[in-house]
């Protein structure tokens, strides 16, 4: 396991240098970072000694070693807008993002898995084509179009949920994490809690959507496979309770492929975060980022694309070493 | 036919199945196929769905009450602004009083050519470099699917906002953007099913008969491997609309005054809370689209390998 582990790790390496990489001189295709740095009134030899102090006259190779030092001591740069180190304004902005994803990735496991079983257990029944045809609605939906009509009928119309940010101006917390819902469980502050939860419910739903769609899809057609197994008929054979044939035998068994669209789904989810960010004001870094794209704030768009490629590649990692546990008859060999 | 010969050989066996195939049907994969895909309700729902947009999109000059003139421009009639649904707007105008239901019919020809489009780019350059890496294997393999690796591991939409803003904004920018981050995935599928493929006998006896690597992979493999890349094209032309409607969305796809749908939704979005039809019917009209392609995408998988039905 161990020796596996390791394995994995060192194959992840070449993977991590191409993100970084990639992020690194994509940014630089974009523009020319010392223009946008030195503003629109900069004359031609302000900007050709600002390119030579940043050091982007020389060849990208030696351009990106520095970049990888520089990041490797913790230096994200600063951003050109804020003026504010990038690596302060992500331990801001980067919890924000990770709340909004876990919740949504919580309301997707707890709604979709369910759905799926249920489909697939009253096969071509009608939950069944409900589940699979609802579900394909699902994936099929823009999520800035789900967002903007959650916004507007239970924002707006009903009333019962707040149209944007992340917590009431009125409420005061002390922050810690950043992690609005752990802080104030930590600091047992009740009224930051509830007020949290409350702005959390309509983005994460939003979010949610399409990862449940798809846990849903697959959970049915990987249950479907293991109900026909003959193990299954065995448990019920042998008397055992059918909430236990389907929960112990059949689901345990089922969770594989599951395990791998939850993994995959993460790069989705990064994606969706990027729009329901900017529709619901969460101040979290898939606004962030898009702001600083179209700002052409360099230092922030290296920084956020190459979080966003390395969550999706270590959940991933996560994800394969995980298999083992559901699955103890893969050996890591 | 060449095959009477045959059957009549087999009747006169008395081969049991001869019988039924020689009953007036002929049996092709391909007729299997489209017997087994229109057997599905919900992908005969999908290409319902497709065929009205796509005769929308044919025939808009015919159908919308207000049309572009030539540098596709909709004339505005400031005194209609904002109206709500009605018999004369049954989607309502828009802010500057232009007829919501045309502008939607037009749209539709732009994201049915994004959609086709973006996949065909990504099929070209995908499924080549997927079956040069699954055919050659060893370094060639390893280079090109590490890059498909990382390529892989950026948010679509995130990949595609880089590339656009290196390209320029601009709606055939946005095609080209999400055209190339469907890349990997059209890479990956081809690769899987090329190294199905070329173990199996026929590719050994192509290559015994001294057919050439080039030949092997492009008339004895390749169309083998169609079934899964079709599958994969029909899902991805709805994924490549979403995308490229969140572009729109953005700002950084299709420009005004194109009535792409994603930008009329962003345009209409300050204006929501006081006359929502405005947002409500390009959405859904995205929906209706994508939820197409999804149905008919999963319909021909069914249809295409019996065995995952």
């Amino acid at each position: 396991m161990t020796q596996y582990l390791l394995k994995r790790l060192i194959l992840v390496i070449p993977v991590v240098l191409g993100v970084t990489f990639f992020a690194y001189s994509m940014v630089l295709l974009t523009g020319d970072p010392a223009s946008a740095l030195a503003g629109v009134h900069a004359t031609p030899e302000m900007r050709a000694a600002l390119r030579e102090k940043l050091g982007l006259d020389d060849p990208l190779p030696v351009q990106y070693g520095r970049f990888l030092v520089r990041i490797a001591q913790g230096d994200l740069g600063t951003s050109i807008i804020s003026r504010i180190p990038v690596a302060i304004e992500l331990r801001l902005f980067f919890p924000a993002t990770i709340e909004l994803a876990l919740a949504a990735m919580t309301i997707a496991i707890v709604v979709g898995v369910p759905l799926g079983v249920i489909a697939a257990y009253k096969h071509n029944s009608f939950a069944d084509l409900g589940t699979t045809f609802g579900s394909l609605v699902g994936v099929s939906m823009p999520i800035f179009w789900l967002a903007l009509m959650l916004l507007w009928i239970f924002g707006l119309k009903l009333g019962w949920f707040p149209i944007g940010g992340r917590i009431d101006r009125s409420v005061d917390l002390q922050t810690i994490t950043n992690l609005y819902i752990v802080d104030s469980i930590l600091t047992l502050n009740f009224p930051a809690l509830l007020s949290s939860l409350h702005h959390l419910v309509l983005p994460a739903v939003a979010l949610a959507t399409i990862p449940t769609a798809f846990i849903a899809r697959i959970t049915r057609s990987a249950m479907l496979d293991v109900l026909g197994e003959n193990y299954v008929r065995t448990a019920r054979a042998k008397g055992l309770e059918e909430k236990s044939v389907v929960s112990r035998h059949a689901l345990k068994n089922a969770m594989l492929p599951v395990i791998t669209v939850i993994g995959l789904q993460i790069g989705l989810l990064m994606t969706g975060a990027i729009l329901t960010e900017t529709i619901f004001a969460w101040p979290g870094m898939g606004r962030w980022i898009v702001n600083a794209i179209v700002a052409r704030n360099f230092p922030v768009v290296q920084t956020g694309v190459m979080v966003f490629a390395l969550i999706y590649v270590f959940v991933n990692l996560a994800v394969d070493v995980s298999y083992g546990w559901f699955n103890p008859r893969i050996r890591y060999n | 036919m060449s095959g009477s010969l045959a059957e009549t050989e087999l009747r006169g066996l008395g081969i049991p199945g001869a019988e039924d195939q020689s009953q007036g049907v002929v049996r092709s994969p391909f007729r299997d196929t489209m017997r087994r895909l229109f057997s599905n309700k919900l992908a005969i729902v999908g290409i319902l769905m497709l065929g009205t947009v796509i005769l929308v999109a044919f025939m808009a000059p015919w159908i919308a009450s207000q049309h572009p003139d030539k540098n596709g421009i909709f004339q505005a009639f400031p005194q209609n602004n904002k109206l709500p649904p009605s018999m004369d707007h049954p989607m309502g105008t828009d802010v500057i009083g232009r007829d919501m239901l045309s502008l939607i019919i037009y749209g539709a020809r732009i994201s049915l050519l994004v959609g086709v489009f973006a996949v065909s780019l990504a099929i070209i350059l995908g499924s080549t470099l997927g079956a040069i890496a699954g055919f050659a294997g060893g370094t060639v393999d390893n280079v090109i699917m590490r890059i498909m690796d990382i390529m892989i591991s950026f948010p679509t939409i995130l990949l595609a906002l880089v590339i656009v803003v290196i390209l320029g904004p601009g709606l055939f920018n946005a095609m080209v953007a999400v055209g190339i981050v469907s890349i990997p995935a059209f890479a990956r599928i081809t690769r899987a099913s090329v190294l199905g493929e070329s173990g199996k006998d026929y590719v050994m006896a192509a290559r015994s008969i001294g057919a050439g690597a080039r030949r092997v992979l492009w008339r004895h493999v390749m169309p083998n491997t169609l079934s899964p890349i079709i599958v994969a094209a029909s899902l991805g032309i709805a994924a490549a609309i979403l995308d490229a409607a969140a572009l729109g969305f953005l700002g950084l796809g299709a420009q005004p005054p194109t009535p792409e749908w994603g930008l009329l939704l962003s345009r209409n979005r300050g204006y929501m809370f006081t006359s929502p039809w405005m947002v409500f019917f390009p959405g859904i009209s995205i929906m209706f689209l994508v939820l197409g392609f999804n149905l008919l995408g999963d319909g021909l998988r069914d249809a295409l390998d019996p065995k995952l039905g």
